[in-house]
């Protein structure tokens, strides 16, 4: 059991070096402001979706937990929309 | 009558669990308030807007290099500190040492690279406050948000360092307990935590 735990921890590491180097790698690539942020943006989503699930045992904590991080989420959330009429505004 | 389904409840969940966790909002909260704020500085700038790196060319590549280094690092670390804490779960003594000591060398590494991309950086004048930014003043908001956000990172990474060296000496005087263990998984939440940050801020402030 413990032997398959540490090869699956093994596997998430190396995809997120995988991750890692297709961030550096497509802010290279001559595309659309917009587009490169959503790829940048994108990538450190799934790599810290990646490691808040296997590394912080996210995934396998009880529905309290989730709620504490949700707060933090939609505080966070709340606070970037609160901004966007500020964006649209100068723009 | 219906039985509660108390699967959820705050008894269920070890106090110090829920405390890390809570600990852990606060810290969202405050990278996610500059995180928003530095957004929308440089959308709305016409000197750095996002989407193109702000960094002059001089010492561009060096600094990116240095970054990526040190993400690497951060993402090992992470993956040292969950042997570690495998380790401490199954009483395996060496394995358990030589991941643990693995991660509080990589943070130190870690502030190392860290403190050699500063001196880079106010060798070739960027930082606020330098004739360079005088003829710049446009980048001036980027590189105070450049050095608080990676600066305030960099703290907690010396925090982690300080945690995790601190429990290594826990088990060096009274070898594994339950205790040591949740100790030890409630320093890697943090840990984790500190490495997600740095996911975040490698490419706002290096790519895009």
């Amino acid at each position: 059991m413990e032997k398959i735990c540490d090869k699956f921890y093994g596997i998430i590491y190396l995809v997120l070096i995988a991750l890692t180097v297709l961030t550096v790698l497509s802010a290279q690539m001559d595309f659309a402001r917009s587009l490169t942020i959503l790829i940048a943006l994108s990538i450190a989503l799934i790599k810290s979706s990646l490691i808040a699930l296997y590394y912080m045992h996210l995934r396998t904590e009880k529905p309290l937990i989730y709620f504490i991080v949700l707060i933090g989420i939609v505080t966070v959330f709340i606070l970037a929309v609160g901004i966007f009429p500020d964006i649209a505004i100068g723009l | 009558m219906e039985e509660v389904n108390s699967s959820d409840s705050w008894d269920n969940v070890e106090i110090g669990k829920i405390g890390i966790w809570f600990f852990i909002l606060t810290e969202i909260m405050l990278f996610g308030a500059f995180f928003s704020s530095y957004v929308m500085i440089r959308w709305g700038s016409s000197v750095c807007a996002l989407g193109r790196t702000a960094w002059p060319q001089t010492g561009f590549k060096q600094g990116l290099i240095l970054a990526l280094l040190n993400t690497v690092i951060l993402i090992t670390s992470s993956f040292t500190m969950v042997r570690a804490y495998a380790g401490s779960g199954n009483r395996d003594e060496s394995f358990f040492k030589k991941y643990l000591l693995a991660t509080i060398l990589l943070g130190i590494l870690f502030l190392l690279i860290k403190s050699f991309e500063y001196a880079l950086k106010i060798h070739h004048g960027y930082f606020p406050g330098s004739s360079f930014l005088e003829t710049n003043p446009g980048l001036t908001i980027f590189f105070s948000f450049y050095f608080m956000l990676t600066g305030l990172h960099a703290l907690h990474v010396m925090i982690g360092v300080c945690w995790n060296s601190f429990l290594f000496r826990s088990f060096k005087v009274s070898g594994f307990s339950g205790q040591l263990t949740s100790k030890l998984e409630y320093a890697g939440i943090y840990w984790h935590f500190v490495d997600i940050i740095w996911v975040f801020l490698f490419p706002l402030f290096y790519l895009i």
